[in-house]
């Protein structure tokens, strides 16, 4: 999709925020790595077996991406706060706007996402 | 060209508010009825102060100038509506008028007969006619909760339960062997309506870091109350509160402390390895995050999950994050109403994102569907009031619809084992009922409508 951001794999909030901040300051951020996966599950439901398998072949596969994001983060004192990425092919990391720059550049890299903060959507209790 | 006299008729009765229909219809020749006249006010010398009003003395005086010049013409226009009634009505009687105020306000009260109304509408310096009604204030709506726990006792089930016509869905199925996970608060698994509910739990902290626990822990009331509707049980007065009491929950526990998005990432990942069929997701981000559609489409393309989420609480014209994506499978709230209908919450939230250029997804039009989220009656973890411990309430929220739409895509999947997740979509899109007709789908208060699980498991064959 266009989000009519600066860099495609950022989106437009998370580039003005990183606008914001001072060279120094760091910043943590989700790296959405590319991963080899079969993507069939919408068209064919997969087993309990076949989606713990599929989590397996995408976590292992971001896996490889791994170096180039470390050398990456050196280069702009950052750091991964994940050993390994997650079945979703993710890895948390913190480091500069540069940094997030950066990573958004190299190939192995999908999407950045902040990691912002969340939140329930709050219900009314309705009690009597 | 139009004759002059069918011309006057046509702009006439343009005059004449519908809401005059009823009386129209219904009264005799010469039932009275009170209205309200709109005059046309005369044309203003000097354009209108700009900013603040001058000062107050010049303000009133510019007021009482308007009324002068507003009086003339409402004489004007009630003279000539008493001398063309008194020629319809019974003894010569002219229609009763008076003014209103100062007549600062170009409107005067009348009295109209369905024989007088079209004639006070052919006078020339007449803008508008309105039956005069009743009014009264916006008040928060007073629930009887006594007639609805009776009403749901005497059912046996939620008024939500019925409306989605669970009953005949239970024939079939209960959701056996689908398992369902809840990134929320936690859970109080020791909760009677969700004994054998729970099959794992697990709190994510706001490093990420992943906590086993030997009890299952709500750290609010929230998880409880949405796992309740997903898959709870029965009450010990017999009313059903579970859309699939069968199916299994695991629940992460995101929601705890100051929880950011990697927070619900390994809570996400958590239940992706759990192999789970549906996350539901009660939840929003503190800013608009468009790319989160990636995590969706991976939950959907690579295994097959239904991500449901709850669309928000910021009322029409607003949508929440993660909810408004394209990928997400956003619900929204319909309470109950008078005589057996229903309606969109106002609170429900509803919007579209428009993307230029993108083929694929141009217009994201939010929420999919519709839920019950009002009076949703379900467990939460034991309260201590002065009246006594209490394990149910009744909560509103789409944070309540969200959950009764995870239960019946549960029932879907366990009925139709075979149907992939992207046909499940599709049967509660399309069956879904949208009170304006198939052709306003979709849209930002109904999406697609209200969901019918017995139609959408027709429509899976």
């Amino acid at each position: 999709m266009n989000f009519g951001n600066v860099h495609p794999k950022i989106s437009r909030e998370f580039s003005v925020r990183l606008g914001r901040l001072n060279p120094r300051d760091k910043v943590r951020a989700i790296v959405m790595l590319r991963a080899e996966g079969n993507g069939v599950a919408r068209a064919r439901r997969l087993s309990r077996a076949e989606r713990q398998s599929a989590a397996e072949m995408i976590s292992q596969s971001a896996e490889a991406a791994l170096p180039e994001i470390d050398q990456i983060l050196e280069k702009f004192e950052g750091h991964r706060l994940a050993e390994h990425p997650n079945a979703l092919g993710a890895v948390p990391v913190e480091t500069t706007a540069d940094g997030v720059i950066a990573l958004a550049r190299a190939d192995c890299v999908k999407t950045i996402l902040e990691d912002q903060t969340i939140l329930p959507i709050v219900a009314a209790e309705s009690n009597s | 060209m139009l004759n002059t006299t069918l011309e006057t008729t046509i702009i006439a009765e343009t005059k004449i508010s519908p809401a005059f229909a009823p009386f129209l219809a219904e009264s005799g020749p010469n039932d009275i009825r009170d209205a309200i006249v709109i005059f046309r006010a005369p044309e203003r010398d000097e354009p209108p102060a700009r900013g603040r009003m001058r000062a107050l003395r010049s303000k009133i005086k510019e007021v009482e100038t308007r009324a002068k010049a507003q009086q003339a013409i409402q004489r004007e226009v009630l003279a000539s509506y008493q001398k063309a009634g008194s020629k319809v009505l019974p003894h010569k009687q002219e229609p009763k008028v008076s003014t209103i105020g100062s007549s600062a306000l170009p409107v005067a009260s009348v009295e109209v007969t369905p024989k007088t109304l079209p004639l006070l509408a052919e006078q020339p310096n007449v803008v508008a006619i309105l039956p005069n009604q009743k009014i009264g204030l916006i008040q928060p709506k007073a629930v009887d909760y006594k007639e609805l726990v009776r009403q749901e006792e005497k059912d046996g089930l939620t008024w939500g339960l019925k409306q989605l016509g669970v009953h005949d869905l239970w024939r079939i199925t209960k959701g056996k062997e689908i398992n369902i996970a809840v990134l929320d608060t936690g859970v109080h698994a020791a909760h009677p309506a969700l004994e054998g509910r729970v099959a794992d739990f697990i709190v994510i902290d706001p490093l990420g870091r992943r906590i086993k626990t030997d009890l299952a822990f709500d750290g609010g009331a929230h998880g409880t109350h949405v796992c309740g509707t997903i898959a709870g049980g029965r009450t010990a007065n017999g009313v059903s509160i579970g859309v699939a009491p069968e199916a299994n929950l695991f629940v992460a526990a995101v929601l705890i402390g100051d929880a950011t998005l990697r927070t619900l990432m390994e809570g996400i990942s958590w239940a992706v390895e759990k192999g789970v069929d549906i996350i539901n997701m009660s939840l929003g981000f503190s800013y608009y995050e468009p790319l989160f559609d990636e995590v969706f489409k991976i939950l959907l393309d690579q295994f097959g999950i239904l991500p449901v989420v709850a669309i928000g609480n910021e009322n029409h014209g607003n949508s929440s994050s993660p909810g408004n994506t394209a990928n997400a499978f956003s619900v929204g709230a319909v309470e109950k109403i008078k005589g057996g209908k229903y309606d969109v919450a106002f609170f429900s939230s509803g919007a579209s994102l428009v993307f230029p250029g993108d083929e694929a997804s141009a217009l994201v039009t939010k929420p999919d569907v519709v839920a019950p989220g009002v009076q949703v009656f379900s467990s939460i973890p034991p309260e201590k009031r002065p009246d006594g411990v209490f394990e149910y309430t009744y909560m509103n929220g789409t944070s309540m619809a969200t959950p009764h739409v995870a239960g019946a895509a549960a029932l879907l999947m366990a009925a139709k084992p075979e149907a992939p997740v992207g046909e499940i979509i599709r049967a509660l899109r399309e069956t879904a009922r949208h009170p304006g007709g198939h052709h306003l789908r979709p849209d930002n208060r109904w999406g697609y409508g209200l969901i019918q699980p017995t139609k959408a498991l027709r429509a899976l064959g």
